[in-house]
């Protein structure tokens, strides 16, 4: 099952391998052992999903990949959503993918297609899409400081993006390159992240001036779209095991499901779910928009994924009374998965503040 | 003779300041767990000084304090950052015995929970008997002097600290549910007792699923009258109502999330549409939590003055769980690209562990999961309603 429509009978191939394959490797159990595990084994899955090609799916065949138009990208989070995998799917297979694909890097993209390399994008410094990046990169050498680079516990290279003189650039560098360190931390969905510092790190500038703007923004919208889908296909997990859980617990000796109060609960969970499945839609249409009117209409779409994706969880924890606010279920996981999204590619509000901008820009 | 509201706010506010164990201060106000000893060190403190169970009649050990000056000492103490008194012993088994309990009762349990040296817990949710309490069947049968008890009881919070369960069991299978609920008091080392411990959405342990297998409680260990149990359960929802709503901690979080929404207001680098959003919504929170306050304060000026109680313990319960909730996920919206930062360890740090972005986004995250509990427990917010439209239809 997809939330997705418009998909080709090879795409729906691609998305049910997926699918079955962390149904089956990645049991919700399993999941949460190795999470708690000390240290969390937070890269269990990755050579298995590289294997299926999952890390292929925003790439062309010219560059090793099996398509890498929008909804070729889309099976991705549609196929994890349930699952939760931890594994950077999204940072790896559809960020950085981006950029390296705007970079002409083909090696470093069939590095990543077979999931020889893990690369993870660090482009935010402040809660701000659109702000300068504060880091220089001066005579090939990176100097400054990226926050809360998520899944930079596990990266084998980071894709910078910097100012060299008064120009944007993109940069690439090996997570082990001296100069650079990491204070690491665990996310509320269990993956890890790092605060970067970076001291006179040697790098490689992959883009720069115009082309680096142009191919950063680009991988933001991608992602955005991405954890658009991935909040749709989480909200139809919810409600599946919701709507389930309402017709089989049972009090005052009627089932859950018959109480007016829940009713009208599950109500609003569909009418969320069905929202940000169709704003998961309009957000992988929206990518193939020119570059502002993309902006926008992603802003907005992720905008509506957040809102959804809240009342979803809200609503599915507490229809589940004290069994949603267990670790035992996975419910309450995928509600952490959910508030993880709004933190990510800045948080909630710096979105609805970089669509403020945009609207206003536009009626002017 | 109690003191004036006023001047008893003050003497409350400095003995905190004079008499809170540093050590305990600095966990409740950097976000980190409290354990056992710390509760049962602050309690000893409180009932030393006359503070511990003060709402209790002096009959009992009290100090007779009228609701005014029981919310007023909840108030003081919660916003001066000292723990809240956990209320299994002295907000809930302690009321009952002294409403239901024999001299025997009173006199076996009565001290313990005021030195806090007896810890208890509550059994009555089960596996299929959550907002529908009425249906439990964990089963008490009567043999010779003891009764034979055998179920399963969830969400005992706080049962692996606890020497004594107060349970809610079912000791006759006819007529209505409700009929046929005995109250027993269990001793926790009982063989047959197991506990399997309950990881919650923050990652923590607090809670439990016990099992009891053939546990024999002495039958001096009933309250009240067998089968008249549910009357007990009933008059310790009435008792809850006083700390549910709980603004002294809500005051204390509030003032955090304005410092930090002013560091906020003072990073230029942030957006100007994002601070403004932080503004408004800080205020609109602001405004419902004030309301809150003169809510709680009302209500309690008019139970003094004969107001009857009915559902009112309903609408602070909803309101100061859904005002905790928007506080909660406000604060993490303050901690922008941090706001995602989530550790279950965090809370077990040493204090000489130092605080980073990281670590305080964690603590407000642990505010937001936890935080989606407090619509469940104690009965759901739909029950609460339900409670509130059959008052009022």
């Amino acid at each position: 099952m997809t939330i997705l429509i418009d998909l080709t009978d090879s795409q729906r191939m691609i998305h049910d391998t997926l699918s079955r394959a962390l149904r089956e490797g990645d049991d919700f159990d399993r999941r949460r052992r190795r999470l708690r595990a000390d240290p969390p084994e937070r890269m269990a899955l990755w050579a298995m999903l590289a294997e299926l090609g999952a890390l292929g799916l925003c790439l062309t065949e010219e560059q090793g990949g099996f398509g890498g138009t929008p909804r070729d990208m889309a099976l991705l989070p549609s196929a994890t959503g349930g699952a939760l995998p931890v594994e950077p799917l999204l940072a790896a297979g559809v960020t950085a993918a981006r950029l390296l694909a705007a970079a002409g890097e083909a090696e470093l993209l069939a590095g990543l297609a077979a999931g020889s390399i893990v690369p993870i994008p660090a482009l935010l410094e402040v809660n701000d899409l659109d702000a300068v990046p504060q880091v220089r990169a001066e005579g090939g050498r990176l100097t400054g400081v990226k926050p809360a680079v998520r899944h930079a516990d596990v990266a084998t290279h980071f894709l910078i993006s910097a100012t060299a003189g008064n120009e944007p650039v993109l940069a690439l560098c090996p997570a082990d390159a001296p100069g650079l360190s990491h204070q690491s931390f665990r996310l509320i969905d269990a993956a890890g992240a790092a605060d970067l510092a970076l001291e006179n790190v040697p790098c490689r500038i992959l883009l720069q001036g115009p082309a680096a703007t142009a191919a950063i923004a680009e991988a933001i919208d991608w992602t955005l779209a991405a954890l658009a889908v991935e909040a749709a296909a989480i909200c139809a997990a919810l409600n599946a095991g919701t709507f389930a859980y309402m017709a089989e617990r049972k009090q005052f000796g009627q089932p859950l499901a018959r109480f007016q109060a829940l009713q009208f609960k599950a109500a609003d969970m569909h009418i969320a779910a069905t929202e940000a499945a169709a704003a998961a839609d309009a957000a992988l249409t929206a990518l193939e928009a020119p570059p502002g009117d993309r902006r926008r209409r992603l802003l907005s779409a992720s905008l509506a994924a957040d809102r959804n994706g809240r009342i979803c969880a809200h609503h599915a924890v507490q229809i589940h009374g004290g069994m949603g606010v267990s670790d035992e279920l996975a419910i309450s996981h995928h509600a952490r998965r959910l508030a993880a999204i709004r933190a990510q590619i800045g948080t909630t509000d710096a979105r609805a503040a970089a669509l403020e901008t945009l609207a206003g820009r536009s009626a002017a | 003779m109690t003191a004036p509201l006023d001047s008893f706010r003050q003497t409350i506010r400095a003995f905190v300041r004079d008499n809170l164990p540093a050590d305990i201060a600095a966990k409740v106000d950097r976000g980190r767990e409290l354990g056992k000893d710390d509760y049962v060190r602050w309690q000893k403190i409180l009932h030393q000084a006359g503070y511990f169970a003060g709402g209790w009649p002096r009959d009992w050990g009290g100090q007779s304090w009228d609701h005014a000056h029981q919310l007023a000492f909840l108030q003081e103490t919660g916003r001066a950052g000292a723990p809240m008194v956990r209320p299994y012993g002295v907000s809930m088994v302690g009321p009952v015995l002294n409403s239901f309990g024999t001299p025997e009762q009173r006199a076996r349990h009565i001290p313990g929970i005021l030195s806090s040296d007896v810890w208890w817990c509550q059994g009555y949710s089960e596996p299929g008997s959550g907002s529908d309490l009425a249906s439990l069947r964990t089963r008490a049968v009567r043999e010779g002097d003891h009764y034979r008890v055998t179920g399963t009881k969830m969400w005992t919070t706080e049962a692996q600290w606890a020497d004594w369960m107060h349970c809610l069991v079912r000791t006759e299978d006819t007529g209505r549910p409700q009929e046929g609920i005995s109250f027993l008091l269990i001793d926790m080392r009982s063989p047959g007792i197991t506990l399997q411990p309950i990881i919650t959405i923050d990652g923590q342990y607090h809670t439990n699923q016990t099992f009891l297998d053939d546990v024999l409680v002495p039958v001096e260990n009933l309250v009240g009258t067998e089968g008249r149990g549910w009357d007990i359960a009933k008059f310790l929802l009435g008792h809850e109502r006083m700390s549910i709503s709980d603004t002294g901690p809500k005051t204390r979080l509030m003032e955090r999330i304005e410092a930090m929404n002013r560091a906020a207001q003072a990073d230029t680098a942030l957006p100007a549409g994002l601070r403004s959003r932080l503004v408004a919504d800080c205020q609109a929170v602001r405004e419902e939590l004030d309301t809150l306050v003169a809510l709680e304060d009302y209500l309690v000026r008019a139970w003094d003055q004969g107001r009857p109680v009915g559902a009112d313990g309903s609408v602070l319960k909803i309101r100061g769980t859904e005002i905790l909730q928007a506080q909660s996920e406000l604060a993490l919206r303050l901690q922008g690209l941090y706001a995602g930062a989530h550790d279950p360890a965090d809370l077990h740090r040493p204090l000489d562990d130092p605080d980073s972005p990281a670590r305080i986004a964690s603590a407000m995250a642990h505010d937001y999961l936890y935080g989606r509990a407090w619509s469940i427990f104690g009965g759901t917010n739909e029950i609460q309603r339900t409670i509130i439209a059959r008052a009022v239809l």
